[in-house]
């Protein structure tokens, strides 16, 4: 379309046919790149933005039972989802979840990163038992774990019965369900972010590893002043990207609990989930929609910026 | 530069076009397909409903969900098939939507598109909430014609029969024969009170050393728990919609015996126990009585190496309590005369007695008419096994499931409040006071409609 618009003001010019030939080539290179992302940018606005904005448009407007538009509410849709006692639960949930899983789940990545960096660590079994969970779809291994769980006939039951702990069902109560999830989390999780602090670790370059070694064999003082400010940039994003994942997990809440017993384990992307498609309630799951996506732009926006600021460059 | 982005425009706004051209050119031939074939049908309706097998089918989706173990999909699909080769001017297609409540969100979903499935078995309690919508029509034709349990069509809402009963279910009380044999209980019925309940239960324990009863306690609780509260003189909502008794002085003292099955008698595990796996403990030897529902039976059955026996719900007073769950099928609104026509046959065929009774013989679901146990082949079914009468026994005393508006959260309210007093964070009363108090909120709205 834009080739045949374009083509006419280029033949008026006068010229010779030497001169279009080699421009032909260099206008389809200039275009290409375009026409390359015409379609994902297309399918993203259509499927990304439009979706985004038409949201956070609704949750101002008052919708009915069949999620259409009926009238403007002002901020009434945000009022009613800070009245719902459960959404209040559900932020206390998600504090308690995001918090307990970002600090495990970057101090085990850590320790698993010394670990696989050193000689000795890194048996290649070792690495595929470890990264195992990684790559393995959520919803599959939330399924695993429910199993593992299930009183009385799970393995993890029938371990501690051997231990004499009787009737014990990890997943029955409030605490210990949501225990499970943050441990699920970091199971996950820190072999992924492991991988990105070992490539942190392997871009010090040998002459600084060598350096540091003559200059300060014990390690220690050498790695708190030069190995861990090096890694900051690194550690900042893996703590940055596992707090999003932390805050968007709903997968295992939706094969394991629910959200129950109790309401103990509503995280509050399961709390948006239940809003709109099992609670049908429109307004409300808007305002929590745009809330959560203003937050998490917010979040991501800063924390990139923040990452360029402190990246640490080797010149 | 100015060229080049003018350029990256213009390809941004083609293939934009493109796109909105290929989503057009999807939604097309649907479109077309169902204007043809609701005309085809128009000519054939004229003269007689099936007789013309040379215009096009009146074609329709189906959705249902499958909510108890087994390989039903598969078991509806030949259903279904059997019906479109006896009706060679119809074709449904089946669609299995997942589970009760993804089936009542796909449904819903396509309310809100325009474009709901002609028909769809949900839940029985969805009535009004699909009331709200403005997305059901009555089907008093059917039921009225259809001669079915009337505690299934109970509570008749706003003076219409809104969906023709198909798959439901009963609580019941499972247990263990022979366990039952080796404490020296009479094994050819189960505890009739409550009180024999816990004696049993207890004789079993002491004698045998395996657990008494356990009643699951996740996910839709309120449904296991009402028959305790009904016994004690209350249900837990009214049939308008609006009305619930969650503080009820019944409700509270049916909770006050759950948590006496595990505390104060200890013969039930402490705490939540998981609808999924109460059947595997009762088919493992590990648990000499369950409740559950009666669809689970044939799955039940199967898998356990010992006598079976189901029995009615123990009875703290003078008369037999239950209640009733499972789906019915609706017809929805804002489809062709056609295509609402051949919902119709396809519904009256489904809920017949041949198809009712065979649906339950294969699945365990109690049958939805009286005439389905007369069917031959149930006959010999329930010959067989006569665990299967017990259900439809139970049907002169079952009352109705909770339901209301905003039904899921209703139930998540009533669901939260059992499980905090089972987890010992709150007592009975706070527990309930409160949620009664959030679902009259929920309420609110509705109750000035």
């Amino acid at each position: 379309m834009s080739r045949t618009a374009a083509a006419p003001e280029r033949k008026s010019l006068p010229g010779e046919p030497a001169v279009p030939a080699p421009r032909a080539p260099r206008r389809l290179a200039s275009v290409g790149p375009y026409a390359v992302m015409a379609l994902p940018a297309a399918l993203v606005i259509a499927f990304v933005a439009i979706p985004i904005v038409e949201t956070a448009v609704k949750s101002f407007d008052q919708l009915g039972p069949r999620g259409q538009v009926t009238g403007f509410a002002g901020l009434l849709n945000y009022r009613s989802l800070f009245a719902q006692p459960v959404f209040i639960i559900s932020l206390q949930n998600t504090l308690t979840y995001a918090v307990a899983a970002v600090v495990l789940c970057v101090a085990v990545a850590f320790v698993l990163a010394q670990l696989l960096s050193s000689r000795a660590g890194a048996s290649r079994p070792l690495l595929v038992s470890i990264f195992s969970p990684t790559v393995m779809p959520m919803i599959a291994a939330a399924n695993i774990w429910l199993y593992f769980l299930a009183p009385r006939i799970g393995l993890f039951g029938q371990l501690l019965s051997a231990l004499g702990l009787h009737g014990t069902n990890l997943l029955g109560e409030p605490g210990s369900a949501l225990g499970v999830l943050v441990a699920l989390f970091v199971w996950k999780f820190a072999p992924y972010f492991a991988l990105f602090i070992m490539a942190g670790l392997q871009a010090i370059p040998q002459s600084v590893r060598e350096a540091l070694r003559t200059e300060d064999p014990t390690g220690w003082y050498a790695f708190r002043r030069v190995v861990l400010p090096m890694l900051a940039p690194m550690m900042a994003f893996v703590t940055t990207m596992a707090l999003l994942y932390s805050v968007e997990t709903i997968d295992p809440v939706y094969v394991m609990t629910q959200g129950g017993p109790n309401n103990g384990t509503t995280l509050v992307m399961f709390y948006l989930y239940q809003l709109g498609f099992n609670y049908f309630s429109w307004g409300p799951a808007a305002a929590l929609s745009a809330l959560l996506m203003g937050s998490l732009s917010t979040l991501s926006g800063l924390s990139l910026i923040g990452l360029e600021r402190r990246a640490f460059h080797w010149q | 530069m100015r060229p080049i982005g003018m350029r990256s425009v213009l390809a941004a706004v083609g293939a934009l076009a493109l796109l909105v051209a290929g989503c057009g050119g999807a939604a097309a031939p649907a479109s077309t397909g169902s204007a043809s074939s609701s005309a085809g049908s128009g000519s054939g309706s004229g003269t007689s409903s099936s007789a013309q097998p040379s215009s096009q089918p009146v074609a329709f989706d189906f959705d249902y969900p499958v909510g108890v173990s087994g390989p039903l999909a598969t078991i509806m699909t030949n259903l279904v098939n059997q019906f479109n080769s006896t009706h060679p001017g119809i074709k449904v297609t089946p669609v299995f939507a997942g589970s009760y409540q993804q089936t009542l969100a796909k449904v819903e979903t396509g309310i809100q598109a325009g474009n709901p499935p002609p028909v769809a078995v949900l839940n029985h309690t969805a009535v009004f909430d699909l009331l709200h919508l403005q997305a059901i029509q009555p089907l008093d034709s059917i039921v009225q014609a259809g001669n079915f349990y009337p505690a299934m069509l109970k509570p008749e809402v706003q003076g219409h029969y809104w969906s023709a009963p198909f798959q439901r279910s009963t609580v019941v009380l499972y247990y263990n024969k022979d366990l039952f044999q080796k404490a020296g209980l009479d094994p050819s019925h189960g505890p009739a009170t409550l009180s024999q309940l816990v004696s049993d239960a207890q004789a079993i324990q002491q004698k045998t050393g395996v657990t008494g009863i356990e009643i699951p306690s996740d996910g839709t609780v309120y449904w296991e728990f009402q028959p305790f509260a009904i016994d004690q003189g209350s249900n837990l909502a009214g049939s308008n919609g609006t009305t619930t008794y969650f503080n009820s002085p019944a409700v509270q003292a049916g909770l006050q015996f759950w948590m006496d099955l595990s505390h104060k008698y200890k013969v039930e595990p402490v705490g939540i126990l998981p609808w999924n796996t109460v059947p595997n403990d009762f088919e493992a030897g590990k648990t000499a009585m369950i409740v559950h529902s009666s669809g689970s039976l044939a799955s039940i059955l199967q898998n356990s190496k010992f006598q079976v026996g189901v029995a009615f719900m123990p009875k703290g007073t003078a008369t037999d309590v239950t209640n009733l769950g499972g789906g019915d099928f609706y017809l929805m609104k804002g489809i062709s005369p056609a295509v609402q026509q051949a919902a119709i046959t396809f519904i009256k065929w489904m809920t017949a007695p041949d198809q009712a009774a065979s649906w339950s013989m294969q699945t365990g679901y109690v049958a939805v008419s009286p005439a389905d146990y007369q069917v031959p082949a149930m006959v010999a079914y329930t010959k067989k096994y006569p665990q299967a009468l017990v259900a439809p026994a139970q049907l002169q005393y079952a009352e109705p499931e909770l339901s209301t508006y905003q039904l899921n959260q209703i139930q998540d309210t009533f669901d939260s409040a059992v499980q905090s007093v089972l987890d010992g964070q709150s007592t009975i009363k706070a527990a309930l006071d409160k949620a009664q108090q959030q679902a009259q909120s929920i309420l609110a709205p509705y109750k000035t409609q």
